[in-house]
């Protein structure tokens, strides 16, 4: 009896601690009642924290990852420059570009029947104005209204050159549900899918928090000749980019988003694995100069750092040759031809680094700025070159703090000294830099993504009064240099009025051919931001140059229309072959420095599951040996 | 004096493990004094081989992500963890001393608040709280001696006022009294004299916490990403995706580096605890 109770005691804590540890230690694993669904599935790393689209400025992940998944716009702004009819079925431009007229397709219906109508589109716009207006449209958008069912206007008070994306990219809401809601900013649907309405082909269909969100296929979706051939969606959370090689080698997702170009030696070459890089780098890792800290102030000490640091080395070196050497302007002139200005080339060019080191010094001492003894120099009225630098962690952690050690040496060689470097998750780099009221820092290094157009990175980053997260705010080159960022801001503004392209260029050049000679922010190298990794063996037809632009930041999500759209399971039929006219971009050939790795084995047998059962068999060994020995030594009474 | 640092050593030199821990720690010394002669390269020199290269004649620990050479960085990492560590564990065994010190002769209410302090201080865990204060102050290595310092005391405070609560009580101390010794005095003339074995023991053990947590910090990301410290060396690794490149090399080496030091230092404190407690010396 005393034996038999013992033994149950022991056999039920080594069940409990069993069960405990199988549940603690087993994969989350991602599982769908029908196998045979072909679902596209996406890796990807923020945890969104709203579905509310009036919310998506504070919630960047959703305005990334979600926003073109949950609602669809009025058209589509392709990568290729193309603008697609989508729930407008026609547009005109009229009254020299104040008025935008969009025609609804009248097939277009909301997922629980209603018919998609104008005054949707006027009832979002009129939502947008009063919780979420774009500061972009300030003073620029006055009214949208519906002229009749399907026709609704947006009138400006002037022409708008990104009015495809502002005013036709946006979602577009269902009134008649929107409208019986006592507080749109509280609405939220991230936890309770059967709220979502939709137009679009994918409806929020279920979600583990934290882990993934899926969308199922609506068959009736109303653009029968857009059906997707997939059957679903899945947004899957991977919080280590260096998983994302793993995952894909193993067939654990379809695409891992973005990824990390320090990661693509690990898929070059790989069996089913398919690589698509943004056609022209032009994410901007930039050196922000806090021009209100003297002598930071003066351009000339400004050229005299541009030309220390060794933007070649660090597009080649840090970069991994993946980078292209920066310029004196936030526009890679080297691939957009169009608005290249030889004046704003970088001077460091041609010479080598003694020549630039010794310019750059040159410069300085004629300003009157002697080295001290410990090689720091200090100003006519006392003032150490001495400064703090602080350094955006992620994305690109390691390859931004190598490149960031990097510039700390080149500016000790002409007698700059970095008192502190602090290095900062991404929210607090953004506070430090863009938003605290006092900036302490001399140096902040960090990255401007890729805009779905080139020439608005020029463009945005001074515009007055402030867009965003523009470096005018970092640098307060409004208050040190106001009359140059008026004039800098104006033609921005002149650009942003341009609704032909060669007129734009012409605004960003002269922008450029001014902004050269001050660069209160230093341009360090440009690289490819968002690059394709996928698979190719389960979905096919791929193809990444049809990808729809979106929102702030452009980035080519494949969840989005016409991708998410064309995606073919080879399932279904055979392959089809890409559009021999836009082949797509291989990335640029890195060095070849990295060790060859072995081909990927694929395991025949689950090895999670037997280690966990290994893990439990052990246990339950080890406290029935316990357990015996503890009986035998009980001493008899 | 000198028949009792010889006698001390006598019974030390009985402690094989104290002896094996003593040969490590001045393997490490000497590496990180003697670093300029032994390291082969600059230990901050970029790409002088490929990135990621394995070991081979010319780098008998291969390269790193930017091409540095890992032996290099293993030799001049000694010194930041060894200076951490044993500054770190003074700079805590020092306060926990004069807590403990204060709080075990004077007792009441002034015994009351520093126990309670301390208690806090044990509560609290120990990295999230030194992330959250590295990061605020800024990731530099006085602020992290500094930080380890002030959150390590709690161990040695306490150590020290139970000692000097049994001491204070001893005759000796009566006798100090009654002749008129003041109690500053008496504090630091009789008492803190016969707490040293606890203080050196103290600054050995915590020596291997904070060799140990220096590298946690760094791995973490918490710590200056400038100096060369074998936390640091694992940070770079992990984030530069070595595991991957299968680059064991740049981060194995490493991490056995700080294991291997924390065992010296935790060799060493048995062997100095054996010669401060006769009670363990066996016959």
């Amino acid at each position: 009896m005393e034996y038999g109770r013992l033994l149950g005691k022991y056999f039920l804590i080594t069940l409990l601690a069993s069960l405990i540890l199988a549940t603690s230690i087993a994969p989350s694993v991602i599982t769908f009642a029908r196998a045979e669904e072909n679902i596209l599935r996406i890796a990807f790393d923020c945890i969104p924290s709203t579905f509310n689209p009036l919310l998506s400025m504070r919630d960047i992940c959703q305005a990334v990852w979600f926003g073109g998944l949950l609602y669809e716009p009025l058209i589509l702004n392709l990568f290729n420059g193309s603008l697609v009819p989508w729930l407008a079925k026609s547009w005109e431009i009229l009254d020299e570009g104040t008025r935008y007229v969009f025609h609804i397709d009248e097939r277009a219906r909301w997922s629980d029947g209603e018919p998609v109508t104008a005054y949707d589109v006027e009832f979002t716009w009129n939502l947008t104005m009063r919780y979420a207006f774009p500061s972009a449209l300030r003073g620029i958008l006055l009214e949208v209204k519906a002229v009749d069912k399907y026709t609704v206007e947006f009138r400006t008070s002037q022409p708008w050159a990104r009015w495809y994306s502002e005013f036709g990219g946006t979602s577009v809401l269902p009134k008649h549900i929107w409208e019986k809601i006592e507080d749109p900013l509280s609405f939220e649907f991230i936890d309770d899918p059967k709220k979502h309405v939709t137009s679009s082909a994918f409806i929020y269909d279920s979600f583990k928090p934290n882990e993934w969100w899926f969308f199922r296929k609506r068959a009736d979706y109303w653009k029968k000749e857009s059906m997707p051939k997939i059957d679903g969606i899945l947004l899957r959370f991977v919080s280590d980019f260096s998983l994302y090689p793993l995952l894909l080698q193993k067939g654990d997702v379809d695409i891992a988003l973005p990824y990390p170009f320090y990661l693509l030696d690990q898929v070059k070459g790989k069996p089913n694995i398919g690589i698509w890089t943004f056609p022209v780098p032009v994410a901007t890792e930039v050196l922000a100069v806090n021009t209100r800290l003297y002598p930071l102030n003066l351009p000339q000490v400004r050229q005299a750092i541009d030309l220390a640091i060794d933007k070649v080395e660090i597009a080649e070196k840090y970069f991994m040759g993946y980078g292209m050497p920066g310029n004196r302007c936030l526009v890679n002139m080297a691939v957009l031809k169009e608005l290249y200005v030889p004046e704003a080339a970088w001077l460091g060019w041609g010479k080598t680094k003694e020549e630039r080191i010794a310019e750059a010094n040159r410069i300085l001492d004629e300003l009157g700025f002697k080295k001290g003894p410990d090689g720091v120099r200090v100003t006519p009225n006392g003032t150490r070159l001495s400064y703090k630098f602080i350094i955006q962690m992620a994305p690109l952690t390691t390859v931004r703090l190598r490149a960031a050690e990097a510039i700390v040496g080149y500016l000790k060689e002409i007698g700059i000294e970095i008192s502190q470097y602090q290095p900062l998750f991404i929210m607090d780099y953004f506070m430090q830099a863009f938003l605290a009221p006092v900036k302490d820092w001399g140096f902040a290094e960090g990255t401007y993504g890729e805009y779905p157009e080139p020439w608005y990175n020029q463009v945005y980053s001074y515009l007055l009064p402030p867009v965003g997260l523009p470096q005018v705010l970092a640098t307060g080159f409004d208050q040190t240099e106001p009359e140059i960022c008026e004039l800098i801001s104006n033609l921005s503004r002149s650009a942003l009025r341009r609704l032909k392209y060669e007129e734009l260029a012409e605004d960003v050049k002269q922008i450029i051919r001014v902004y050269k000679d001050y660069i209160p922010t230093i341009c360090l190298c440009f690289y490819p931001l968002w690059i394709w990794v996928y698979r190719t063996d389960r979905l096919t037809n791929w193809r990444p140059e049809i990808a729809t632009k979106w929102g702030a930041f452009g980035y080519p999500q494949p969840m989005r229309p016409l991708i998410a759209h064309s995606l073919v399971p080879v399932s279904i039929g055979p392959p089809t072959a890409p559009p021999s006219e836009t082949p797509p971009t291989a990335p640029p050939t890195a060095p070849p420095t990295a060790p060859p790795t072995a081909p990927p084995t694929v395991p025949a047998i689950p090895v999670e599951q037997i280690i966990i059962a290994a893990i439990i068999i052990v246990i339950v060994i080890a406290v029935a040996g316990y357990a015996a020995i503890k009986i035998k030594r009980k001493p008899t009474k | 004096m000198l028949r009792s640092i010889s006698s001390s050593w006598k019974q030390f030199s009985k402690s094989k493990l104290g002896i094996v821990g003593l040969v490590i720690i001045l393997i490490f010394v000497f590496m990180a004094v003697a670093a300029p002669i032994l390291s082969p390269y600059d230990p901050q020199a970029s790409f002088i081989a490929p990135m990621f290269t394995p070991p081979n004649s010319k780098h008998l620990l291969g390269t790193d992500d930017v091409g540095r050479d890992v032996l290099s960085q293993i030799i001049y990492g000694s010194r930041i963890s060894i200076m951490v560590g044993l500054l770190a564990a003074a700079v805590g065994t020092l306060l926990g001393t004069i807590i403990g010190l204060v709080s075990g002769y004077f007792g009441g209410i002034v015994d009351d608040i520093l126990m309670r302090i301390t208690d806090i201080f044990l509560i609290i865990p120990f990295i999230p709280l030194a992330i959250m204060f590295a990061l605020y102050v800024g990731p530099n290595i006085w602020n992290v001696v500094l930080i380890f310092g002030f959150l390590g005391w709690p161990p040695a405070a306490r150590q020290i006022r139970s000692l000097t609560l049994s001491l204070k009580e001893a005759q000796f101390i009566e006798a100090a009294r009654a002749i008129g010794a003041g109690n500053l005095r008496i504090v630091f003339r009789h008492i803190l004299p016969n707490t040293t074995g606890v203080i050196i023991a103290n600054v050995v053990s915590r020596t291997v916490f904070a060799i140990l947590a220096e590298a946690g910090l760094a791995f973490l990301g918490a710590s200056d990403p400038r100096n060369i410290s074998w936390g640091m060396m694992i940070f770079y690794a992990m984030r530069s995706g070595a595991i991957l490149y299968g680059a064991w090399w740049t981060y194995i080496p490493a991490g056995f580096c700080v294991a291997l030091l924390a065992c010296g230092f935790a060799f060493l404190g048995h062997g100095i605890t054996l010669v401060l407690n006769p009670r363990l010396r066996g016959r």
